[in-house]
């Protein structure tokens, strides 16, 4: 009877039983956007919060995450007492595990279901239901899993998909068993991360002035002792152009042309060299006032690569810096 | 208790706009008795009104009697729900035909159908002596009507016009006259055919199995056809049925809103198993058609239209020799029959149309290989198939029969998702794409969406499946 009743209670509500959406959002550090190092891991969790009260709180969720361009590793077993009732034995997950079963680079289906059984006869699930998880205002961490970024300089998104979830019936008590509903899905706020292996302490100088500049290399601990090229264009970054198979975010030019020509020329020092034991390096332009007067107003931009002896392994983001009067 | 609490929660409902369920694209079939997917707000309340008409006592002052069979439609229509079929028979009688006579069914005394039960002792009909054609026949399936209805007399036709899998099969189209007035219709029910709509059906059950006479069937049967006992014994003016004073409807139309808006059974795996190519290998679907059909328009709408539906029969009449039950009903003569329905088969407790393999006393796959023993002549090729078949193929084909009628989940067949059922179906827990569990495995009863896995996918079904 339980779709009948489901049925009746929609229609004596004057509302689906089934209208709460579970809304999403992936965050590291609270914040749905971070920019990191290469190969730096970012700490991850997955926020899940009702689209409203008309339930007792989420019955079971499943989610896949992926993150196109990195490898994803199970999630971790939860800590919390809410979430430890979704996982087995007190719920239930795939035999795999509550932080998802691992196919090819992505995730699937992280996540469990609470004991709405009331199983008592089966090894799981065990648990006793715990309701109001995930109601509105009380957003719940579902998961937290970790992701090792790769070096290579750019945006990565972590992101969810088939999102699938129950709540429980508003009204049930578990007297007899918990009856659950579908809940849709709603919103999914998925997490952007950078990865930036090029830092400028300032992005304009000013030509009459002169003044210092200094460009830190970060290509991560795996970069470590590898030989280091930094290029220059003054025609923008877009499209780039591709060294083994990966871009330099530099428009091959003149002025490319010149930096290469003239590996360690004025203004540049460290342009070219060897990262050192933990991955980092340091370019530096150093311009004496009333040099070049006649490129104010240009926009260089500086990238490097990243060379392990056999091939380029690593390009940089670009770091722009404005020429001034 | 449960049922008390539905009719509460319904109450609210009159006015109630059209609402959909909301299921999602992939989810549970509904259990035998339960409406079906999609009914609005409206139709819902006519499903609950005529379920507790179903399941509702008629008095001797509503027009119970003189002669019945029993006093509900839900006494006998009761497994594994109100609606679904039971072990209950009734009597249909007569004098075999001999030499130039004709089969005589004893209208004068009572016949063909002999009432078992009636509101006075001294009433109950019995078989004539003279009677030597005697029948019983079994409570059959009275759910999922209107997807039977819906189907286009079209293709019942075209059924009959196909070019049959063995030469012995030749089954006829009983078009028969619906009480409601319209065109001529395919039969889609009764043991010999006969009746083609639910609203014929429940005036005609209404009468022959509890004496309510209704506004199509307004004279009463008499007590072994003596119109004196009537007299006497028959004190409430026909028509019996009459018109509710807030709907309008009667007790007729109540029943058949129910049987007409109940799901069809469930099948799971809905596809794909082995014996259901044993099946059709043998000739078994040369009658029992497992081609789905698509129904066409009905008055009911969107939810009996466009459904695909598989109820494992083509609706003809055939000849089915010594299987045939002997009564001679309008053009049906005394061997042929109406192929039945399969559909809830593995939740019958007694197959064939008198009941005569119990489930209880030869086990499913017992009670299947008997009755297909007792197949004849139409269907005797195909009876002769099955007895070459190796043991390995009759029990596949048995575990395919056994698959009409059992929902998702419901490892141990008693049309409840249950801890019982979940004990057995844990192990079969595999995790996404594991690509294993095929529809002969124990591991499909819970594969909700057949994609060869038991994940959480299907435990999310199955969570919301779940009754206790």
């Amino acid at each position: 009877m339980n779709r009948l009743t489901s049925l009746l209670t929609v229609c004596a509500l004057g509302t689906a039983a089934s209208a709460s959406d579970l809304n999403l959002s992936i965050e590291s550090g609270g914040s749905n956007a971070v920019t990191v190092s290469p190969g730096e891991i970012v700490t991850y969790n997955v926020v899940g919060e009702l689209s409203d009260s008309l339930n007792e709180g989420l019955a079971l969720f499943s989610i896949d995450l992926s993150m196109p361009g990195v490898t994803l590793t199970p999630a971790g077993a939860p800590t919390s007492t809410n979430m430890q009732n979704f996982d087995s034995p007190l719920g239930l997950s795939n035999p795999a595990g509550f932080g998802g079963t691992q196919t090819g680079a992505d995730l699937k289906q992280i996540g469990g279901m609470q004991n709405t059984l009331l199983n008592s006869f089966a090894p799981a699930p065990s648990g006793s239901v715990i309701t109001g998880i995930a109601q509105p205002g009380s957003a719940e961490t579902l998961l937290t899993g970790q992701v090792t970024m790769p070096t290579q300089s750019g945006t990565y998104t972590l992101d969810a998909s088939n999102v699938l979830a129950n709540v429980i019936r508003q009204g049930e008590t578990g007297l007899v068993t918990w009856f659950v509903d579908e809940a849709g899905t709603g919103t999914v706020t998925p997490l952007t991360v950078t990865v930036e292996s090029l830092f400028a302490d300032t992005n304009s100088l000013s030509l009459s002035a002169g003044g210092t500049v200094t460009l830190t290399l970060d290509g991560g601990a795996s970069n470590a002792g590898n030989f280091y090229f930094m290029g220059a264009s003054a025609s923008g970054t877009t499209p780039g152009f591709v060294v083994d198979g990966l871009v330099l975010p530099l428009n091959f030019d003149a002025f490319t042309t010149y930096t290469i020509n003239n590996p360690n020329g004025a203004p540049y020092s460290g342009k070219i060299g060897f990262l050192d034991g933990v991955g980092l390096g340091t370019t530096t332009i150093t311009v004496p006032a009333g040099s070049f007067p006649s490129m104010a107003g240009l926009t260089i931009n500086h990238a490097y690569i990243v060379h392990d002896g056999v091939s380029t392994v690593m390009t940089s983001n670009a770091e722009p810096l404005t020429l001034l009067p | 208790m449960q049922k008390q609490q539905i009719f509460r929660l319904a109450l609210p409902l009159a006015g109630v706009a059209t609402l959909a369920l909301g299921a999602s694209a992939q989810d549970f079939q509904p259990r035998m008795g339960e409406p079906l997917d999609g009914l609005s707000g409206a139709q819902l309340q006519r499903f609950v009104d005529g379920q507790a008409e179903f399941d509702a006592n008629l008095t001797i002052a509503e027009g119970l009697g003189p002669v019945f069979n029993d006093i509900s439609c839900g006494t006998c229509h009761s497994f594994p729900a109100t609606g679904g079929a039971g072990t209950k028979r009734v009597i249909r009688a007569g004098v075999a035909a001999n030499g130039g006579n004709p089969f005589d069914p004893l209208a004068n005394l009572g016949g063909s159908l002999f009432q078992i039960e009636a509101i006075d002792p001294s009433i109950v009909e019995v078989v004539p002596p003279q009677a030597d054609a005697v029948a019983e026949r079994v409570t059959p399936l009275s759910i999922g009507i209107g997807l039977l209805e819906a189907i286009d007399d079209a293709d019942i036709l075209a059924n009959a016009a196909a070019t049959p899998v063995d030469p012995s099969i030749t089954g006829w189209v009983r078009m028969t006259q619906p009480f409601e007035g319209g065109p001529m219709r395919a039969s889609k029910m009764g043991w010999k055919g006969g009746v083609a709509t639910a609203l014929s059906f429940a005036a005609d059950a209404s009468l022959n199995e509890m004496g309510l006479t209704n506004r199509f069937i307004t004279t009463e049967n008499a007590p072994q056809g003596d119109a004196s006992l009537l007299t006497i014994w028959d004190n409430v003016a026909d028509p019996e049925d009459f018109p509710d004073p807030v709907t309008g409807l009667e007790k007729i139309d109540r029943l058949a809103d129910f049987q007409v808006l109940s799901a069809g059974p469930p099948q799971t795996p809905k596809s794909g198993m082995t014996g259901e190519q044993v099946f059709e290998d043998i000739g078994c679907a040369g009658c029992h058609r497992s081609d789905p059909y698509i129904t066409t328009g009905h008055a009911e709408g969107s939810v009996l239209t466009g459904v695909e539906v598989k109820p494992y029969t083509d609706f003809l009449i055939h000849d089915m020799g010594s299987l045939g039950d002997g009564i001679v009903d309008g053009p049906s003569t005394e061997g042929e029959m109406m192929t039945r329905t399969l559909w809830g088969l593995g939740l019958r407790q007694a197959l064939l149309h008198d009941g005569r393999h119990e489930v209880s006393v030869l086990g499913f796959a017992g009670a299947v290989d008997a009755s297909i023993q007792d197949h004849d002549g139409e269907a005797a090729f195909s009876r002769d198939n099955y007895n070459n078949l190796t043991q390995t193929e009759k029990d596949q084909l048995a575990a395919f029969l056994q698959s009409m009628g059992r929902a998702e989940g419901d490892w141990d067949l008693n049309n409840r998702i249950d801890q019982f059922d979940w004990f057995f179906l844990l192990p079969f827990l595999t995790g996404p794409d594991a690509n294993t569990v095929t529809p002969d495995d124990d591991g499909a009863l819970i594969d909700f969406d057949q994609d060869g896995d038991v994940d959480m996918a299907d435990m999310a079904i199955f969570q919301r499946a779940y009754t206790f």
